[in-house]
């Protein structure tokens, strides 16, 4: 969690906080095949992990942004392989439910992404993440960010 | 008697017929569906005065007689007096129906058990406004009114003396009186998704003011009218074909009416919207009112929209507002309830509504209309091919 | 389950909003909205809309045990001898407030309103500090000034600012707390508030008396009213304070300090309380728990279970509020009455009073002979005489300590109840000032004790640590800390 009492000092580029929610059997998986293939991947991403992409709440995704993510990313395994037969199909409704509903909010629509990762998939993980953060430098610091909060 | 037929009737009753908005047709249904056992109970709105009335479940008769006539300046849906498990009868206006419907789909209700009988609804006016609008439109002096009436794009108030003080709804509605927003653009006028749907369009002849018009919508339907017949209460008689098609026409016009009303309240936000609704909810007292009376939701205490949310949160918006409106996306039938408990003055109604659309245009989904299930519900699995 | 119906005023502030309770036959109730109610068309705030949860019946007890009504009456008549101080805050009826006024002046003695102000100030200000205006008045004022904060203290006046600023009105406030329906937040110097808030007869000032404001604040209120010909509205805590301080001899009333005070100089022994909970009411809560634990009596009528009720010697349990029959003023001086019809308070009182044939009736037309009115109607107003008053030599108290814990009150803060208060609220230089990091609560230390609690980041004065729930190591409405992580 952010300090809420921290100042931002540095001149350096500036680095946005995303929020990614990852199942458990794949994009999970994904992750650490990410981490160790040492694929690059930028230092912006918090991961959150969720036993399915079915399990995502909007709840979550809206306590993010208000909490100061400055975009949210969530994923699952692809159309056909999620272990909970068809979680991924949920989300997939749930996701057009907040698409709408974040622009219907006047966030920008880049700043909530759904996409498909399996277990094995490290280097396309590294590839979603790196794409996602500079689509997200390009829309800047989410304008929900509560005060104080870098 | 099948489904699909159209019927004019009115009480058998002198004092119910006189009484009723258009010869007490519903009132002598629901009367006679207790006497004869076919509901246990019945939700009527208890008249308190002019411009006040609560809603009652009762199953005295008596009450259910007393309660005839249609109430304009009474803004409440009934459907959330409705308990599970009893038999039980309701007049409903489309938004009464149609939440009774949503509250049917969370298992609130039994729809088996529950008889809706429809009423036509050209909307419903807020009674402080009725009473300011009376004092600074008519001037007139609220205390002197008797009555209350819609007729031909007109509202009439009948004071004590007798005489009848008429002014387009039109004129009304541009300063901003008359009907309540939402209502102005609520588009079902006959509700089709009740057990039978009576209203006063389409009564024509000797019968006009003096009969009420029914459509038979399910065999419920036919069941309460039948009763109804059978105890002698209601008499019928086949609605003409004329009366069907200026009912047809009315409806189409008032179609018209509220798609006007739509393009002037509910055109896209200019300028930011997140700066639009962070304006309009900053100053919401986090009194909880608009999803207590919410008829759609089914959650009780421990809900997702409370649960979560805390007053000591730092947050630009509230994650209750922001959950209240992912989750009414699929099944606001913008009623107008939540606008007129806010004790902020918040026009929630309009602001779920604008969340609302888009999702339910894209789903193809009206919430209320029939018991399909919302999308948000899960997935079909057989539709999805497994 | 069958359902009683009762139309009724919530019982939280002196708004006194409009509602309707529906009570069950096992005695639980919802409450439902009353649209055609004048006052708030139907609205209710936070604390209306969770009376049920909120609101317990109160057990009739002697010495602990619990005991029928008629016993506890018994013994409450026993109990009450000479020299017993009464305390009466205006939660109440004005009959029943009226019903103890007579037994306190069999006694020889007089019912407290625990408003201190009002026995401090001269009495021909009394009328203009008891009665405000219509709320009506302040959609149609050009100038609002808030001495409160409406949110969170008085939350059904936020709509009717909110319709003054949307008939060209610019709001002013002036408090702890920045609030965001207003056009200008302020801290004004006492001496300065003629100058820097330039009112006129337009404007309308909205402030408080509650039993622990200072009377100098009050004069010094009063002053700026008369100065500049301003209308003015002092807000009470309690549903029927007004009604009850009309009623009541303002001028021989003590200030709930000085009843403590009394107690513990062993000048009161025993001390009947009608509806109001000295725990819950004061901010010091240890101080009046010792107090009252050196009373001979302390006897308790209420209509709903609560702290004081817990220590009592004596509890007599009468209905709930929105059962009672009787008359309730709300801070316009707009009388109401619900449609209950329960007298179990008077009966009770009437008792010691020998059971007078028609007390009710003839306790309703003597609060109808003070209000100058034949029948109560809740959409026209009583009209009151607001005398002329001189200017006044009014101090207040600075109060001046680096870092404060301050209450600023509201519904569930007077009720003693915690529902979604429990919280402290201050700016973002105090959690740089005092290192406190997010999601960790803070650790709030007084001279008498520390509580951890949550906070939230708001726009609050500089030092000022805002409280809406009563906590435990307060010595009054402010209290001198310190903040640390
Ligand atoms: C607000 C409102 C608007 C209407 N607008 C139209 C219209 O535009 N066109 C049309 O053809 N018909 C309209 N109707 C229906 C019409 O007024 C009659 O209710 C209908 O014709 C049945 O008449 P009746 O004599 O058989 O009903 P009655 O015997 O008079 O029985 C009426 C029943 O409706 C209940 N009721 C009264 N007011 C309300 C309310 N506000 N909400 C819920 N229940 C209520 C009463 O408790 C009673 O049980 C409207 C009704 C209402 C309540
Ligand atoms: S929302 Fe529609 S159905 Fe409900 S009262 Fe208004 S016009 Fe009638
Ligand atoms: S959100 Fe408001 S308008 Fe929509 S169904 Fe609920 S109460 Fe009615
Ligand atoms: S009714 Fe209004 S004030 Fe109450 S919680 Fe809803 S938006 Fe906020
Ligand atoms: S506490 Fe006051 S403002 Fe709130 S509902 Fe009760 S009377 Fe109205
Ligand atoms: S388990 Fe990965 S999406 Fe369901």
């Amino acid at each position: 969690m952010a300090e809420a009492t921290a100042t931002e000092t540095t001149n350096e580029e500036w680095q946005p906080k995303i929020v990614m929610f990852c199942c458990n059997w794949c994009s999970y998986g994904g992750a650490d095949s990410a981490g160790m293939g040492r694929f690059q991947q930028p230092p912006t991403v918090r991961v959150i992990r969720v036993m399915c992409s079915g399990r995502m709440d909007p709840v979550f995704i809206l306590n993010a942004f208000l909490e100061g993510a400055d975009g949210v990313l969530f994923s699952g395994c692809h159309i056909g392989d999620c272990h909970y037969v068809n979680g991924n199909y949920k989300a997939t409704i749930k996701y057009k439910f907040l698409k709408a509903m974040v622009n219907e909010l006047g966030l920008e629509d880049e700043r909530l992404k759904l996409d498909w990762i399996s277990a094995s998939e490290g280097e396309r993980y590294a590839q979603v993440v790196t794409e996602f953060t500079e689509q997200i430098k390009k829309v800047g610091p989410s304008p929900l960010k509560p005060e104080g909060v870098i | 008697m099948d489904i699909g037929d159209c019927y004019v009737g009115w009480a058998t009753d002198e004092d119910i017929r006189t009484r009723g908005a258009s010869g007490g047709l519903v009132t002598a249904m629901l009367a006679a569906a207790l006497e004869k056992g076919l509901v246990e109970a019945v939700v009527v709105l208890k008249k308190l005065g002019e411009f006040e009335a609560v809603p009652i479940v009762t199953s005295d008769p008596e009450e259910v007689k007393a309660a005839a006539g249609s109430m304009h300046s009474v803004p409440i849906v009934l459907s959330r007096y409705l308990e599970y498990g009893t038999k039980v009868a309701l007049p409903a206006k489309p938004c009464d129906a149609r939440s009774t419907i949503e509250q049917a789909k969370r298992g609130q209700v039994d729809i088996d058990t529950t008889y809706i009988v429809g009423l036509n609804c050209g909307g419903t006016m807020h009674p402080a406004m009725t009473r300011e609008m009376l004092e600074t439109v008519y001037k007139l002096d609220p205390e002197e009114i008797v009555g209350e009436e819609i007729d031909k794009g007109k509202l009439i108030f009948e004071t004590k003396d007798g005489e009848e003080h008429a002014i387009k709804i039109d004129e009304l509605e541009e300063d901003g009186y008359g009907r309540r927003e939402s209502c102005q653009y609520c588009a079902v006028n006959i509700p089709t998704m009740a057990d039978i749907a009576c209203g006063n369009w389409g009564v024509i002849g000797d019968l006009a003011g003096k009969g009420t018009f029914v459509e038979i919508n399910t065999e419920k339907g036919i069941a309460i009218l039948e009763n109804a017949i059978d105890a002698g209460a209601v008499e019928i008689t086949p609605a003409d074909e004329k009366g069907k098609a200026i009912r047809a026409k009315v409806d189409g016009a008032m179609m018209k009416v509220a798609a006007a009303a739509d393009k002037k309240y509910l055109s896209p936000i200019e300028g930011s919207h997140l700066d639009y609704y962070i304006n309009a909810l900053s100053d919401c007292i986090n009194c909880g009112a608009c999803k207590t009376v919410c008829p759609v939701c089914a959650c009780g205490e421990g809900a997702k929209c409370t649960e979560f949310s805390s007053s000591s949160d730092t947050y630009k918006m509230s994650l209750f507002h922001l959950v209240r409106f992912v989750h009414l996306m699929d099944s606001c039938i913008g009623c107008g309830q939540c606008t007129d408990v806010c004790p902020a003055d918040i026009p929630l109604t309009h602001i779920y509504q604008r969340f609302a659309r888009p999702i339910q245009d894209e789903f193809e989904y009206k919430p209320g209309m029939d018991m399909t299930t919302p999308p948000f519900f899960g997935v079909d699995l057989l539709e999805e091919g497994h | 389950m069958n359902e009683n119906i009762f139309t009724t005023v919530c019982p939280g502030c002196s708004i006194a909003c409009g509602m309707y309770v529906r009570e069950k036959d096992d005695g639980t109730f919802n409450i439902d909205w009353r649209k055609d109610a004048v006052v708030n068309a139907g609205k209710l705030c936070r604390f209306g809309v969770r009376l049920p949860a909120n609101l317990k019946a109160a057990v009739s007890k002697v010495d602990g045990n619990e005991v029928e009504l008629s016993d506890a009456v018994t013994a409450l008549g026993n109990a009450i001898g000479d020299g017993a101080a009464f305390v009466s805050v205006g939660n109440t009826t004005c009959e029943e407030h009226l019903a103890l006024m007579k037994l306190a002046e069999s006694k020889g003695a007089v019912v407290n309103t625990g408003m201190g102000a009002f026995s401090a100030i001269s009495a021909e200000c009394h009328s203009t500090m008891g009665v405000g205006v219509p709320l009506d008045a302040i959609e149609s004022a050009k100038k609002i000034v808030l001495f409160i904060d409406p949110y969170e203290q008085y939350p059904l006046l936020v709509r009717r600012i909110l319709a003054g600023k949307k008939n060209g009105a610019t709001v002013t406030a002036v408090g702890w707390k920045a609030v965001s329906l207003a056009d200008d937040n302020k801290t004004i110097d006492p001496a300065n508030y003629e100058s820097e808030l330039a009112l006129d007869s337009d404007s309308v000032i909205i402030a408080e008396i509650n039993p622990s404001t200072d009377p100098e604040r009050v004069m010094v209120l009063l002053n700026l009213a008369k100065a500049s010909g301003a209308a003015i509205m002092f807000m009470k805590p309690f549903v029927n304070a007004v009604g009850c301080d009309l009623a009541s001899k303002k001028t021989e009333q003590k200030s709930l300090d000085q009843i403590i005070a009394e107690i513990n100089d062993g000048s009161i022994k025993t001390l009947v309380c009608l509806d109001s909970d000295l725990i819950e009411i004061m901010p010091d809560e240890t101080a009046v728990r010792e107090a009252l634990g050196k009373l001979d009596n302390l006897i308790v009528i209420t209509s709903r279970a609560s702290a004081i009720a817990d220590v009592a010697n004596i509890v007599v349990a009468t209905e709930p509020f929105y059962k009672k029959a009787g008359t309730v003023v709300n801070a316009e001086g707009r009388a109401v009455v619900g449609s209950g019809e329960g007298t179990d308070g008077i009966d009770a009182i009437g008792v010691m009073l020998g059971q007078p044939a028609d007390l009710f009736a003839e306790l309703n037309s003597a609060v109808l002979a003070t209000l100058g009115i034949d029948a109560v109607d809740e959409r026209v107003i009583p009209v009151y005489e607001k005398p002329e008053y001189g200017v006044m030599d009014a101090n207040p108290t600075a109060e001046e300590v680096e870092t404060a814990l301050v209450y600023a009150g509201g519904p569930f803060f007077w009720n003693g109840i915690v529902d979604d208060n429990d919280f402290v609220e201050m700016n973002l230089d105090m959690l740089t000032a005092n290192s406190l990091l997010k999601g960790i609560p803070a650790k709030i230390v007084s001279d008498k004790g520390e509580v951890v609690i949550k906070y939230k980041v708001s726009d609050v004065a500089p030092g000022v640590v805002l409280s809406n729930m009563k906590l435990p190591m307060t010595t009054g409405m402010v209290t001198s800390v310190t903040v640390s992580r």
